[in-house]
């Protein structure tokens, strides 16, 4: 669940929402997410050009030497336009490759955000198909042997990391199959990871700083949209002490009630996995900001409960003003930034850190785009 | 002996009735008041003598002014153009031959490092649809308006240019990229502006079918622009298309026209281009985007070099104008003149009421000039639209138009040079009267040109400037602008005028003597006629001249225009021998680039009364620092038709079999003038693995551009030029048929066979050098506007001034009355008069005018267009163009000669 949603509704989809042509195509021949797959890793990592959307998502809480904290987000999402172009033209655009990079400098207060929107082209960007490699520009993921490599910059401001991960790959939801909603294909397939040590430089005002810390990375591929009558999801992804991590989000309704299809995973120091349905958890909105720009209010502070495992967390964003002004590429601002974790876990207490998204806080809800 | 009032002018003047005790404002008045009652109410009196000169120095200024503003809007439309549509951009990178291969640039990731990168295909395209209203003048070819074809990555564009969608959404703002490519994502659409669509009745929705070349698309409209950034700088002539659809449209898959960069803020454009330059793959290059400004510049201002060059001569002529009519006012009003130095006007006075006559003539003049200018320069800008070389310059200057605005620097222009040339032409007959002596005026003693001497100084003098003239034919143009050769026909023109007073002279002793006995002339009247004459040299001399020079003029455009003609007509008997030509409907003379699509060649080819098709390729080419075409074609159809001309060498075709294939090009002949190549030299081009060395195999005559052209064999261009190593696309073919088919048939059957994909013109052979002499004779109209607009002002100069000389002469003219001439006598001797005046102008005229021909064509055409002309002399106008004008002056006399007639005898003898 991830704000790609939003952007391929403003993109790729032209008309109402196409009818199914076959079991697994839509009517313009993106594979839909109907049964659960066998995921491989690395192939899984690549792009997956038959389905109409994914995304690569990476964010993390680093600190430099001297402690000061940074959150970073680097995102690269593929939206399909028109899986067979006819004019055979290399500028033909079958895909638009969109990325999100920002960098939170929590210590001073301010939050950087850069976002570009390309197609394929002559191979100025694009996501290949056997390998972890995306790219726009300079901007780019890619594998070094277990290692993900993540490149981005844009004037005074850029990171160059590395990503270690120490866990394997989570399948969430159904053994990696997400269902988003109630019609057969609204689901993606969505596996993340959950831990990964972090090394590497973030620029900030042109200088650089070496830091060291966590990152998340969050990977789906799907061919399908919010629904009508969703209006906006908070998600968020949290790693505590003793290497446990959480992944929680709800979708909410136009009538303000969680949706049944929100969802959540526990992650154990070993790896292991618990799913959590909508009624195991409740999100609980605190106090809220409000956009100067979009005038969108965002809840800032949030309380999450899992009655049944005694889990009862309190999150903060680090810094209010952590949102997404992303008019160039997609459209829609969403709020996503580094947050701070406290609470306790199986009763006891614990401290962590992660990342929070919460799209659909102003104007018409996100499902209802397309209609 | 000194007469009295000669002895002291000061007193003279301080005993004027003004004298100094009058408060200055009084003394203004009464010099107003004087102005007015001597000079004013003079010209009123002689209505059409005041008009003529006032019309004639507005005339001079109009064409000056005319040119002026239509090279300046030109220029700053273009300017302005090039800065919309080029946008941000701080370089370009383009191909050192052109298009080049887009996959060359996918590697050059370090590119993006220095800024916004966004690749463009660019093209002209043809609405081929006919508008709402069609406009009055198309030609044969039925042929529609162009559009400037941008196509850009709309994603990676918006940084550089702005485009303002109309009425996107409610909100007044520009439209994001994501908008505009939703636009733009069909493979057909196309975003136009709203004045263009508004043209042609078209809304977002609708089909319009645009030919791209000769190849037919129908596109979809899915957007209306405002007229900002590129949208705003063509006359609403653009249309903005997917990078994808432009490249699929015009069929140039995997070419890219070039790559505009805006450099990151902060980055120096010079060291930038330094430093991605040498990392470019080769065959790309950094360029300055507005390079391409530097060479329209220079084409621009060497067209109108060459009619501001002629417009100044209409100034001039409006000049002597000036001089006449104050020298018939001086000489009508001798004896108020006398009067007014009687009562002590001073001689200051005097001088400065005919200098003020010649101000207000001038100024009124110069005033009507600005207006008659303002609305002329229209016609100035739709010339040059149509003579430049490219649409995109044709369709800005066409646009520049409705920019055309009279300015300070205009107002400035025309009464700053006219005031003082006014000055200076009234200056003689203005000091003139100053110096009358009172008493000789009213006593009728004292006649203001009383003897004449041979003129032999003014034939030296003439010597000078003929021979100085001579050596300025030798010498080289500068910065491509033939300055010399246009001085030396003015030296020309000037030594041409100095030989007046001799032929003039020379004329009288002819009229005089029995050498015309032969005529069946009244001879007294001639000898009267040839006396007057005699005495009055030095007064004729000027307005002669100004008529011998008018002729002058209008015989060389003659010799030029009728040479150059026959040349080409010559020319193109020897290279059009196909039965039909083909070439894209867009295609103009002026237009360069259209080229055929894929398939039309071979379709032709299959008619089966098709016997042999010949083509040619051609393409603006950058050589050095301007621009050139590169031409190809198979020299083996060449050689097999013969349809090329040669200049040199002898064994020409000989030459041409050896060039097929091999490292050797045929170049036209302007190139070779140009830039000074012969048969056997080398010409060194960029090509796609850098410079290459060619031999120059022969120089050929063409007539149909003066760019300069390389033509090369099709193997040739294919090694080195042709993009992505494919066949080039022909731009125009030549169809010979079957011996016996019929011609007429066999273009009904090539255009149905092609109709469905193609816009194609086919044009049988009489048509085509019918088009082809027609654009020959448009381009010289205005060449003979000009010309008739000189004559007429220097003939009603010859009018003015045998005006003058009945005024000189009228106790003459009375006493002849006494003695028993009678009217008729009277009006016969003025008309030998005019005629002779006539004939003695176009004499010299023709003289001068054969010099400047031979200038013209053997200097000026050489330096600015590299032709041959055959020097041929138009006997039939020639002689022509003498009985008009004998006719003319001898039907101009005849109201100077009424008002000789008229002169009463009796009243005038007794005045005196």
């Amino acid at each position: 669940m991830r704000p790609g949603t939003a952007l391929a509704l403003g993109l790729a989809l032209a008309s109402a929402l196409p009818a199914a042509r076959s079991a697994d195509r839509d009517a313009e021949g993106w594979k839909t997410v109907v049964a659960p797959r066998r995921f491989a890793f690395p192939s899984d990592f690549a792009a997956h050009e038959d389905y109409r959307l994914e995304w690569w998502y990476y964010t993390g809480n680093l600190a430099a030497g001297d402690g000061r904290p940074f959150g970073f987000e680097l995102t690269f999402f593929r939206a399909g336009v028109d899986r067979e172009p006819v004019n055979p033209s290399r500028w033909a655009v079958r895909d638009l490759y969109i990325a999100h990079f920002a960098i939170s400098d929590i210590r001073r207060g301010r939050f950087q955000f850069f976002e570009r929107l390309r197609r394929g082209g002559i191979g100025w960007a694009g996501a290949s198909a056997d390998r972890l490699h995306v790219w726009i520009d300079q901007w780019q993921v890619r594998l070094e042997g277990d290692d993900h490599l993540l490149e981005a910059g844009d004037g005074d401001f850029a990171l160059a990391l590395r990503l270690s991960p120490r866990k394997p790959p989570v399948l969430q939801g159904d053994a990696g199959l997400s269902q988003k909603g109630p019609s057969e294909g609204n689901a993606s397939y969505y596996y993340s990871i959950t831990r990964m040590e972090t090394t590497g430089s973030i620029t900030v005002d042109g200088r650089a700083v070496p830091v060291t810390g966590w990152s998340w990375m969050d990977r789906e591929f799907s061919s399908s949209f919010l629904e009508t009558g969703q209006q906006g999801w908070d998600w968020m992804s949290i790693q505590l002490d003793g290497d446990r991590e959480l992944m929680i989000y709800q979708i909410r309704r136009a009538d303000g009630a969680a949706d049944v299809y929100s969802s959540g995973t526990i992650i154990d120091a070993e790896g292991r996995t618990e799913r959590l349905r909508a009624d195991q958890f409740q999100l609980i909105p605190g106090r809220r900001w409000r956009s100067p720009r979009s005038a969108a209010e965002y809840p800032v502070e949030w309380t999450v409960r899992v009655p049944g495992k005694r889990v009862d967390l309190r999150v903060r964003a680090a810094l209010s003003q952590q949102e997404m002004n992303t008019m160039t590429s997609i459209g829609i601002p969403y709020w996503e930034g580094a947050i701070l974790v406290e609470g306790t876990w199986s009763g006891t207490p614990t401290t962590g850190h992660g990342y929070l998204e919460m799209t659909g806080y102003r104007g018409r809800g996100l499902g209802g785009i397309d209609h | 002996m000194r007469s009295p009032n000669e002895a002291s002018p000061e007193t003279m003047q301080n005993g004027s009735p003004g004298g100094k005790r009058w408060p200055a404002p009084l003394k203004v008045a009464s010099a107003l008041r004087l102005f007015r009652r001597f000079i004013i109410r003079a010209m009123a009196r002689e209505k059409v003598r005041t008009l003529i000169s006032v019309l004639g120095i507005a005339l001079g200024v109009a064409v000056i002014l005319a040119i002026r503003m239509a090279n300046r809007s030109v220029t700053e439309s273009f300017r302005a153009a090039v800065e919309s549509v080029s946008g941000q951009t701080s370089l370009s990178i383009t191909g050192v031959t052109g298009r080049f291969d887009e996959v060359q640039l996918a590697e050059a990731t370090w590119l993006r490092d220095y800024g916004v990168v966004s690749p463009v295909v660019e093209t002209d395209a043809m609405i081929a649809e006919p508008p709402l209203a069609p406009a009055a003048a198309d030609d044969a070819a039925g042929r529609g308006e162009l559009i400037h074809v941008l196509g850009v990555d709309v994603l990676v564009d918006l940084p550089i240019r702005r485009y303002r969608l109309v009425k996107i959404s409610e909100e007044d703002r520009d439209p994001t990229p994501r908008e505009i490519l939703l636009l733009l994502t069909d493979p057909d659409a196309v975003i136009l502006t709203e004045r263009l669509a508004g043209r042609y009745g078209k809304r977002v929705g609708d089909r319009i079918e645009l030919s791209f070349g000769s190849a037919r698309k129908a596109l979809t409209v899915r957007g209306l622009l405002d007229e900002e950034g590129p949208a705003g700088a063509l006359g609403g002539n653009f249309a903005l298309m997917d990078i994808a659809a432009a490249q699929w449209a015009c069929d140039r898959l995997g070419l890219l026209d070039r790559v505009d960069i805006k450099l990151k803020a902060g980055l120096d454009a010079e060291a930038a281009a330094a430093a991605i330059g040498p990392r470019l793959p080769a065959g790309l290059v950094v360029t300055d985007p507005q390079a391409q400004y530097g060479q329209t510049e220079t084409m621009i201002a060497a067209f109108h070099f060459n009619l501001s060059a002629l417009s100044g001569i209409a100034l001039l002529v409006g000049l002597f104008l000036i001089h006449n009519t104050v020298c018939i006012s001086v000489a009508a009003r001798r004896k108020e003149i006398g009067m007014l130095q009687a009562v002590g006007a001073g001689r200051a006075k005097v001088a400065g009421l005919f200098l003020g006559e010649a101000l207000l003539l001038a100024g009124v003049g110069a005033i009507a000039g600005l207006f008659l200018g303002a609305w002329l320069a229209g016609a100035a800008v739709r010339l040059t639209s149509q003579t430049v070389e490219t649409f995109y310059i044709a369709s800005v200057a066409r646009a520049s138009a409705e920019s055309l605005r009279l300015g300070p620097a205009e107002i400035a222009l025309a009464l700053g040079v006219t005031l003082p040339l006014a000055l200076v032409a009234a200056a003689v007959p203005a000091l003139e009267a100053a110096a009358l002596r009172p008493l000789e005026v009213i006593r009728g003693a004292g006649r203001l040109a009383a003897h004449f001497r041979p003129p032999l100084k003014h034939l030296a003098a003439a010597g000078v400037f003929l021979v100085c003239g001579g050596l300025f034919t030798r010498l080289d143009p500068v910065r491509g602008l033939p300055i010399f050769g246009f001085a030396a026909g003015f030296l020309l023109v000037i030594g041409g005028a100095l030989l007046v007073p001799t032929a003039l002279w020379l004329a009288c002793a002819a009229v005089r003597s029995r050498l015309l006995g032969w005529l069946p002339l009244p001879r007294l009247e001639c000898r009267l006629a040839a006396a007057n004459l005699l005495g009055a040299i030095g007064r004729l001399s000027i307005s002669v001249s100004a008529l011998a020079v008018s002729l002058a003029m209008m015989v060389a455009i003659a010799v030029l225009v009728g040479s150059f003609r026959d040349t080409v007509q010559y020319w193109l008997n020897s290279t059009l021998i196909a039965d039909l030509f083909v070439r894209p409907r867009m295609l103009t003379s002026s237009v360069g680039e259209a080229s055929m699509g894929r398939g039309t060649r071979e379709a032709i080819l299959r008619d089966p009364d098709v016997a042999s098709v010949a083509w040619i390729t051609t393409r603006q080419f950058a050589y050095g620092q301007t621009r050139i075409r590169l031409a190809a074609t198979s020299l083996e159809t060449i050689n097999k038709h013969r349809h090329l001309m040669f200049k040199s060498p002898a064994s020409a075709w000989e030459e041409v079999r050896r060039a097929i294939g091999s490292e050797s090009v045929l170049v036209s002949e302007s190139f070779a003038i140009r830039f000074g190549k012969a048969p056997g030299d080398r010409v060194t081009l960029p090509a796609q693995s850098g410079p290459i060395s060619l031999s120059i195999a022969a120089v050929y005559y063409d007539y149909s551009n003066n760019q300069g052209t390389i033509l090369m064999d099709v193997e040739t261009y294919r090694r080195h030029f042709a993009e992505l190593g494919a066949d080039p696309i022909p731009s125009s073919l030549s169809v010979y048929v079957r011996r016996g088919a019929d011609v007429e048939t066999v273009r009904r059957r090539l255009v149905d066979a092609t109709r469905a994909e193609h816009d194609l013109y086919f044009a049988s052979n009489r048509e085509i050098r019918r088009d082809a002499m027609r654009v020959f004779d448009s381009t010289f109209t205005i060449t003979y506007a000009l010309e008739v607009i000189a004559i007429v002002i220097a003939a009603s100069g010859v009018i003015s001034t045998l005006i003058t000389l009945i005024y000189e002469r009228r106790r003459e003219i009375a006493l002849l009355a006494l003695v028993g001439a009678t009217r008729r006598q009277v009006r016969r001797m003025v008309v030998v008069e005019a005629v002779t005046l006539g004939a003695v102008s176009q004499l010299v005229g023709v003289i001068i005018g054969m010099l400047l021909a031979a200038v013209l064509i053997f200097v000026v055409n050489v330096q600015s267009f590299g032709w041959t002309i055959q020097f041929h002399i138009p006997w039939l106008f020639l002689v022509h163009s003498t009985l008009a004008i004998l006719a003319v002056t001898a039907l101009c006399g005849l109201y100077p000669a009424s008002r000789a007639a008229n002169i009463q005898a009796v009243r005038v003898v007794r005045e005196e």
